[in-house]
């Protein structure tokens, strides 16, 4: 009786999140960017990554650059398998002109972080994404997506909150989340960002030629990025992982720009807000740069 | 496969109704069960280490029924074995490395220079907590406080019993052993009391202690970046964290004990409610600290000798206890602050120590006050892992203000599931007569259960964390 009365709550109080999550507004938040990309976003140029995309590229200086719409869907904390499902996910509703793929080198690695939670409220909405948490998660996640709550771990109060604020719906960022400032102290000793240690993933290497050949064969321009790193020198890039990314990328016939050292850029404190993220001022600096450098 | 684990949720209740509807014909079919099931929980951890968990069980066993055969000098020499062997066994797992280290650095300090090497040892999850238990079929066949088992079956099933193993309650020969030794019967108040037990502390551990950790790892992390008053914070909430990560743990494996007709020793009772520190340790981790009483501090005099002597008992037992939750003298420092605080209190408090918490006033609510502060303060050195850090992030406390790091994503839903434990923790401390979980209507009972379920779903850290007390 008890396990009855529990599965009509959890799928009444599931579906009503579910409602609740298409009518937050957005307004540059960061718990509407997997909606929007999902079922609303239909600019020209899309920006896809994680943290370092949604911080890194000012969507308006493309904009005005390539006189495209433009749009950055860039999530914090979300990396391979969600970018790749995302993007599979969106060109399957809608071709943009051009996509630029920001990708962090370790992301290919076995044991670096590659969660599908934020995909989960839309388990059982899209069947790209139901295979792909399946995928990458295992089939012990079929059993524990039978709990619609579940799906909205973590995310639930959040979204109540945003619900509550209110305000318009419409981001004028268009996805970009900029930082001010700078949080880097002198007690910070890390400068280095070393590739390797860990074994490649072999699936991963997988998943991500695939979805660039999926988005070849849509038309769609890529664009591949690794963005800058605080660095105070530039150190040569020649691990396995390095090697991996390259050959991917002339596979699928994909010009690849590893930036993780910019001159004048990477080993300036100013235009950093941390170690991995640059600040406003950074971000239109590379943004400026990458448009150069793909023009070229 | 930790009590709040996906595999657990699907484990238990599978184990849960073969053990009642195939393996419940008589006490040995069910200790059988029991047991195989016990060694295979045991072994989804290591099985390398199941050989070790035997030889505690024969050990304990064989040496527990003969030191009853005897008297005198062969009597003391069987316990000393007994303890030998087992007390060795956790000495090279646990404080091996520690004891060289510690060793290495006090000949340097006398400039003496010695090569010791330490070993690359793992540590047998859950070896503090089981030999503690089998010790106590030893210990209290020699103090004549049991009588040997024939049923080395039940034993084995007693020691090795997979709700308690991994991070107690530690069990005790004279009231856990006998349960095993008789048939068990199943009946629907048991098995709600235990569901109740699971579902309170899946909930402290998920909901509030999981959560608080993630605010908590982030400010020990990095704790020399953040000022005085977020560190404060961090130390507060801590407390709040260790407490409901060890409660709730202690909740699921006694609800879990209870499914299979064991009732395991209840570990906590309210502690932070406490008046005193003295009275803190009868409420916190109760299993350890009866087992030090009777074993360590009782023998040595307790408090029936003169006063020097007392104290002196106190510091040893506490410091004991301290270095049984880690190799680092961090953890001995912990005890021993503890002991000394309770020293402290004899001597301001004397005979009315007890009295006091027995009355409720303004001036118990302040003891309650301090009494808190004070513990929370002490946790620092259970959390850092040195010396000099600790001190360090006591100073920064009291000297260093600034304005708090705060992570409302992290933080809101942490205070909200502390508000609901505060809630219930007062509830049954001042005995409210309206309770949610146990109240008479079973339509509020289930009302209750689904909403802490949803709340656990929902707000809960479900992406695997481990227990705190994993580590002893």
């Amino acid at each position: 009786m008890l396990f009855i009365i529990f599965c009509i709550t959890d799928t009444v109080i599931g579906k009503s999140l579910s409602l609740l999550l298409d009518i937050i507004p957005n307004n540059g938040n960061d718990i509407t960017t997997t909606p929007y990309a999902l079922n609303k976003v239909d600019a020209d140029v899309l920006i896809v990554g994680s943290s370092r995309a949604r911080h890194h590229y000012n969507p308006r200086i493309i904009s005005d650059s390539l006189k495209l719409s433009t749009y950055n869907i860039g999530k914090n904390g979300n990396y391979l398998s969600y970018n790749c499902c995302i993007i599979n996910s969106v060109i399957e509703r809608y071709q943009p002109k051009i996509i630029f793929f920001d990708i962090k080198h370790d992301w290919l690695l076995e044991k670096s972080s590659d969660s599908m939670k934020s995909l989960y409220p839309f388990y059982h909405k899209n069947n790209i994404i139901k295979n792909a948490i399946i995928d990458n998660e295992g089939s012990r996640i079929k059993i524990k997506l039978l709990s619609k709550l579940y799906a909205f771990n973590d995310i639930a109060l959040r979204m109540i909150i945003r619900y509550l604020q209110g305000g318009k719906d419409h981001d004028q960022l268009q996805g970009f989340d900029p930082l001010y400032g700078s949080k880097i102290t002198e007690l910070d000793v890390e400068t280095k960002h070393q590739s390797g240690g860990d074994s490649i993933s072999k699936k991963k290497m997988e998943l991500l030629e695939k979805t660039i050949c999926n988005i070849n064969a849509k038309g769609i321009k890529v664009y591949l990025f690794d963005s800058p790193f605080f660095q105070e020198e530039k150190i040569e890039y020649t691990s396995a992982l390095d090697s991996a990314l390259l050959d991917i990328c002339k596979r699928c016939d994909v010009r690849f720009y590893d930036n993780r050292y910019v001159s004048g850029l990477s080993d300036n404190i100013e235009f950093f807000y941390d170690f991995s993220h640059l600040n406003n001022d950074g971000a239109e600096l590379y943004t400026n740069y990458i448009l150069e450098q793909i023009k070229e | 496969m930790t009590l709040t684990s996906f595999d657990y949720l699907l484990f238990l209740p599978i184990v849960f109704l073969l053990y009642w509807i195939l393996f419940s014909k008589n006490k040995t079919i069910q200790n059988i069960f029991l047991l195989f099931v016990n060694c295979v929980f045991y072994s989804l951890w290591d099985w390398r280490f199941l050989a070790l968990l035997l030889v505690t069980v024969f050990s304990t066993y064989y040496l527990g029924n003969s030191v009853h055969r005897y008297n005198g000098k062969k009597k003391t020499l069987l316990l000393i074995v007994g303890l030998f062997i087992n007390l060795g066994i956790l000495f090279y797992f646990k404080y091996y490395n520690f004891f060289i280290e510690s060793i290495t650095n006090l000949l340097l300090l006398l400039k003496i220079n010695v090569n010791l090497t330490t070993l690359n040892i793992i540590l047998p999850v859950g070896i503090s907590f089981y030999t503690f238990s089998a010790l106590s079929y030893l210990i209290d066949n020699y103090q004549n406080k049991v009588s040997p088992s024939d049923d080395f079956l039940a034993y084995c099933t007693y020691v090795t019993f997979f709700p308690a193993i991994l991070s107690g309650p530690i069990s005790r020969a004279q009231k856990q052993l006998p349960q095993f030794s008789y048939k068990r019967v199943f009946t629907y108040q048991n098995g709600a009391e235990a569901f109740r037990m699971i579902l309170w502390g899946a909930f402290l551990k998920l909901c509030v202690a999981d959560r608080l950790g993630i605010y908590v790892d982030t400010v020990y992390g990095n704790f020399l970046k953040h000022n005085g008053t977020t560190l404060f914070l961090a130390q507060l909430l801590y407390t709040l964290q260790i407490y409901s990560d060890f409660a709730g743990y202690s909740l699921i494996a006694i609800g879990s004990g209870k499914l299979f007709g064991i009732n395991l020793q209840e570990n906590f009772k309210r502690p932070y409610f406490a008046q005193t520190v003295t009275e803190f340790w009868r409420k916190w981790h109760i299993s350890l600290t009866t087992w030090f009483r009777d074993y360590i501090y009782f023998p040595l005099g307790g408090s029936r000798v003169k006063k020097t002597r007392w104290a002196l008992n106190i510091i040893i037992v506490f410091t004991i206890s301290g270095l049984w939750h880690g190799a680092a003298f961090t953890f001995i420092a912990w005890g021993a602050i503890h002991g000394l605080v309770m020293i402290i209190e004899r001597l301001i408090y004397g005979d009315k120590l007890k009295q006091l918490t027995e009355r409720r006033s303004i001036n118990s609510l302040f003891r309650v006050f301090l009494t808190f502060n004070l513990v929370s303060l002490i946790w620092i050195f259970f959390r850092i892992d040195t010396f000099n850090n600790a001190i360090h992030i006591i100073k920064a406390i009291f000297s260093d203000t600034g304005k708090p790091f705060i992570d409302i994503p992290t933080l809101l839903p942490a205070i909200l599931s502390v508000g609901i434990m505060l809630s219930k923790d007062l509830s049954d401390e001042y005995n409210c007569r309206f309770r949610l979980l146990e109240n008479k209507s079973i339509i509020i009972r289930f009302i209750t259960y689904i909403m802490i379920i949803c709340y656990i779903l929902l707000c809960g850290v479900l992406d695997g964390s481990s227990f705190i007390y994993f580590q002893f």
